[in-house]
């Protein structure tokens, strides 16, 4: 017939045979009717028509059902593997649960901490063009402290070639009054494309006009949605309405939808948003720039450091310190980055332990169902189909853990948000988006295939096509040397994960326990904000202080008091060099940072904060005039080397800009180290004590007392709104407690790696005690005949436990071996501990053995009640 | 009288409806068709065949391989459901058809048009 075609089916085959038959019918008909055999063929062809595309035809058709058929088939099949999956799961749901919950804690912990990584290091911004946004900041090289740029620099950049966009903001806290009591608001000054650049979204009303920050500014502002809701009733009625900020009235001309990423050191939310004008001097936080498509980073930085120093030149400054100008990915550097990429680091190894531990489960129920798989192959499916039934039990596990998984994870951001020390402000806005939750399922997925592959092939293996005896020594034996390396591996992960634990719950109780530099004990302060508009000028707010002074003295309970400019954690920093007398150039500081904390004290300071001195005196006059100055330890070991400096004069090296040279200062005393930031390293920091009486802080003053028994607040309350009823009393806060705020960040860490840690341990445990319990279930004969010949229970408890120690021996090395490579990923967070502190290695290497034993206990208690009887007659 | 070919839409209908009278192949059909039809039908071999393929495709009809009474072996096609009921919709449009077509071609002097608006 001639149809020559390359695959032929079956389905082709009898299409090709009806054509046959039909033209065979055909010619016999006509045969019938009188024609010849050649005429009616002739005929019965030509009858029929289209013949030449006739195999064409077939082979199309055919070839469309096929696919149609296998893609049925394929989904058929898959349909049945997964309800032959649910089926098994719900007839034995034990094992289900304890694998779902395996894996929810290990997907779940994944996907809290990378709703941080996201939201923190990829994308903190959330601007649009992410690609191509940067943020600029100027760093000193030595130290490598980052600061804000300053307006300056921002009017120096502008029309920068390189760069499309840039914004800067500053953020600062006013009083608002005329609306009930007066209250502290936080705002943010933004030009007025700032919310075009950051593709914040307008409620009502309008933005802000380019006018409007001109100048001196307009005085309109924009509300921030979450303020609108609570003091405006999401009333489009607050158009229009007045505010007044630090006493100066403004109007209402928007709102603005919440969530506009402010970038900062410590971001708060803003709550009135207003235009950046000419008055305000300040920036806070980076300058967040857009460059120009295909813009390298590098390339901005060299030309914004030219534009700066071209700027500099020109202004004739030369400023103390050099600054380079960096440009950088938001979210890319930090300590905090660090402390993010460790978590992320501890959950993957949390997930790996709960995959081997669902892996256990699998390999243990593969051996179970030997039998069933082998009848299933002996009935004639292949090894192919078998193997995909096993993944798609694996895969169905596996969504279930993904979707309890992303609950847990829910859940654990939600805690994230909610315990989150103030100095990791960023993770506020920590969320689970679309990203995350791709990224969840893959992770799932995949886990899914790897442990569907070992309990596919790590377990029950090889002869498909035969019954086998339950218990064939080979196979069991393969498999339990695959559980055993599985409950080896969890555990060595467990071991770096307690050992880093440890590490920094040391950490902390060094920290806790670190001498601040001063008594804490009683110690209140209360931070009092003089805004610049009522009290704009040193006299006004030297004057405010006296009255103060006088009032206060009148409050029993705060008889043991000071005022300062700032509280211990909250210091004020001078950034230049010092210049020594007797020394030509000024001193460079060993530290590489020329950065001075310092406050302005009055007489008794050091005395009521119980500091040591060292040598001289504190201040006995601390009018302003005063040339004397108290220093730290640090400050004189950096000028001079030496403590014994009592009677030594010094001054700030001139600045550029100066015209005259700053007066010298002579060393009054010299005071022990105190913390001046934060807890911990921050003590070596230099710090000046400066005289004054009102204790000039520029924009307000502390007051410190120590206190026996409760804070007079409700008196001293009193006292400021007597004082100026417009200003919203300041509360006063234990010194103790704004001390532990500063190690908050560590706290946090500790935390949530003590949580995963012990879920690690636990889930090891689990799997510990599954190998030794199945082990135990295997050799109950053996046991059995142990027992019968003379056996008593505490050597067959022996046994056991030996086995079970060497594989939690094992672990333990292995553990130990990688804690000591994986610590040092902890260098910057631990204080007091180094990273290979023997101590806790000890204590995490204990723990593991701890567990390890109990979890075996149980079934070595159980193998050493094993009735030799009945033992040997089961099989 | 000049033999007409089969009018587009129809051929299925009249395989669907043969096929209510028991199951055949496709030179059975064939035959029956021009049997009766009284072999007005005017129809290519390969047009009932590629309808029976269509209609096997959209599940009117389904085949299996049968025995002939000559003991060879051919493929037999029967009616589905699902091509009783489409037998039952294109017959009724059938008929509405032929009345709409047969009702014009009948009149004398056109309807009275509409009234519009």
């Amino acid at each position: 017939m001639g149809l020559g075609a390359l695959r032929r089916s079956a389905l082709t085959r009898e299409l090709e045979d009806e054509l046959a038959f039909h033209l065979d019918a055909r010619t016999e008909q006509l045969i019938h009717a009188g024609l010849t055999r050649d005429d009616a063929e002739r005929q019965a062809r030509a009858q029929y028509g289209k013949l030449a595309t006739a195999e064409r035809d077939i082979r199309r058709f055919a070839h469309r059902r096929e696919l149609r058929t296998s893609t049925a088939h394929f989904f058929d099949a898959m349909f049945n593997d997964l309800r032959f999956a649910l089926r098994t799961m719900v007839r034995q749901p034990g094992w289900v649960i304890v694998a779902v919950i395996a894996l929810a804690l290990g997907i779940g912990a994944n996907t809290a901490v990378f709703s941080v990584i996201n939201d923190v290091l990829i994308d903190p911004l959330r601007y649009p063009n992410a690609d191509r946004i940067v943020v600029i900041t100027r760093e000193n090289p030595k130290s490598g402290i980052r600061v804000t740029p300053t307006r300056r620099h921002l009017d120096a950049w502008a029309g920068a070639p390189s760069v499309e966009a840039m914004e800067g903001m500053a953020s600062e806290t006013v009083t608002l009054s005329g609306d009930g009591d007066p209250r502290t608001v936080q705002t943010t000054y933004v030009s007025s494309s700032f919310f075009k650049f950051t593709g914040a979204r307008l409620i009502i009303g309008r933005g802000f006009r380019p006018e409007e920050a001109a100048g001196d500014g307009a005085p309109v502002v924009l509300l921030a949605e979450s303020y609108w809701r609570e003091h405006f009733n999401a009333s489009p009625s607050a158009i229009g309405r007045k505010v007044t900020l630090d006493d100066k009235v403004q109007t209402v001309i928007g709102v603005v939808a919440d969530g506009v990423r402010v970038s900062s050191f410590g971001s708060e939310q803003t709550d009135i948003w207003r235009p950046l004008a000419k008055p305000v001097t300040f920036l806070s936080g980076p300058v967040v720039a857009r460059l120009k498509p295909g813009v390298a980073s590098s390339v901005a930085q060299a030309e914004l450091q030219r534009l700066a120093d071209a700027r500099n030149r020109a202004d004739g400054s030369i400023g103390g310190t050099q600054f380079e100008i960096r440009v950088a990915k938001p979210g890319s550097s930090g300590s905090m980055r660090d402390s993010i990429l460790l978590l992320g680091g501890a959950v993957v190894m949390l997930l790996l332990i709960a995959c081997a531990n669902v892996a256990h489960l699998l390999i243990a129920r593969g051996a179970a169902r030997e039998r069933e798989i082998a009848v299933r192959a002996a009935l004639g499916a292949g090894r192919g189909r078998i193997v995909r039934q096993l993944i798609t039990e694996s895969l169905v596990l596996a969504a279930i853990g993904c979707a309890a998984g992303l609950a847990v994870g829910y859940f654990g951001v939600r805690v994230i948000v909610a315990m989150r020390p103030s100095s990791m402000g960023e993770l506020a806005n920590v969320h689970i988006d679309g990203r995350v939750v791709l990224l969840t399922i893959g992770v799932s997925v995949l886990t899914g295939i790897v442990f569907g592959l070992f309990s596919a092939f790590g377990g029950a293996r090889g002869n498909f096509v035969a019954l086998r005896a339950a218990g064939d020594a080979s196979t069991n034996r393969r498999g339990h040397r695959v559980r055993s390396l599985l409950v080896v591996s969890e555990m060595a992960l467990s071991v770096v994960l307690l050992v880093g634990a440890t590490l920094l719950v040391r950490t902390m109780i060094n920290l806790y326990n670190v001498d601040p530099g001063f008594d804490t004990s009683g110690l209140y302060a209360v931070e009092i904000h003089l805004p610049e508009t009522r009290y704009p000028k040193v006299e006004n707010r030297r004057a405010y202080a006296d009255r103060f002074v006088e009032r206060v003295r009148q409050i029993p309970e705060l008889h043991d008091f000071t005022i300062a400019s700032s509280a211990p954690t909250h210091a004020g920093v001078i950034i230049g060099d010092w210049e020594v007398e007797g020394r030509a150039a000024p001193a460079e500081s060993p530290a590489g940072s020329s950065f001075t904390f310092f406050t302005s004290v009055r007489a008794g300071y050091f005395e009521l904060m119980r500091m040591p001195l060292i040598g001289g005196r504190g201040f006995i006059d601390a009018s302003v005039k005063n040339d004397e100055r108290v220093i730290n330890a640090s400050l004189a070991r950096q000028l001079w080397g030496t403590t014994d400096v009592v009677g030594r004069r010094f001054r700030l090296a001139r600045q550029r800009t100066a015209t005259e040279q700053p007066s010298w200062s002579t060393v009054a005393g010299v005071v022990g180290d105190a913390a001046t930031i934060a807890l911990g390293a921050e003590r070596t920091r230099p710090t000046i004590y400066q005289p004054s009486e009102s204790g000039d802080g520029y924009d307000g003053l502390v007051l410190l007392s120590r206190v026996r028994g409760d804070f007079p607040t409700a008196a001293l309350r009193k006292v400021q709104l007597d004082l100026d009823a417009a200003l919203p009393p300041a509360t006063p806060v234990a010194v103790s407690e704004m001390l532990i705020k500063t190690i908050a960040t560590q706290r946090f860490m500790m935390t949530l790696l003590t949580v995963f840690a012990g879920i690690a341990i636990s889930l090891s445990a689990i799997g510990l005690y599954g190998v030794i319990a199945y082990m135990v279930s295997q050799r109950t004969r053996e046991i059995g005949i142990r027992i019968a010949l003379g056996a008593n229970a505490g050597d067959i408890r022996r046994l056991i436990l030996s086995r079970g120690a060497l594989l939690a021996g094992s672990g333990l090395v292995l553990g130990l071996l990688g804690a000591i490579a994986g610590t040092r990923a902890l260098r910057q967070t631990l204080y007091g501990v180094t990273p290979n502190d023997p101590a806790s290695f000890a204590i995490g290497g204990l723990a593991l053995l701890t567990i390890a034993l109990v979890a075996c206990s149980a079934p070595a208690h159980r193998a050493s009640r094993v009735d030799p009887a009945v033992a040997m007659r089961a099989d | 009288m000049a033999r007409l070919g089969v009018l587009k839409g129809t051929l299925d209908v009249l395989v669907l409806k043969m096929l209510t009278w028991g199951p055949m192949h496709g030179f059975e059909m064939l035959t029956r068709l021009e049997a009766e039809s009284d072999d007005v039908l005017d129809l290519e071999d390969a047009a009932l065949y590629q309808a029976l393929r269509r209609m096997e495709e959209r599940g009117f009809v389904e085949a299996e391989l049968g025995i002939t009474e000559n003991n060879r072996k051919a493929r037999y096609y029967s009616i589905t459901p699902r091509g009783r009921a489409q037998l039952r919709a294109e017959t009724a449009n059938w008929n509405r058809y032929a009345e709409m077509v047969t009702g014009i071609l009948a009149r004398t002097s056109p309807r009275a048009p509409r009234a519009t608006g």
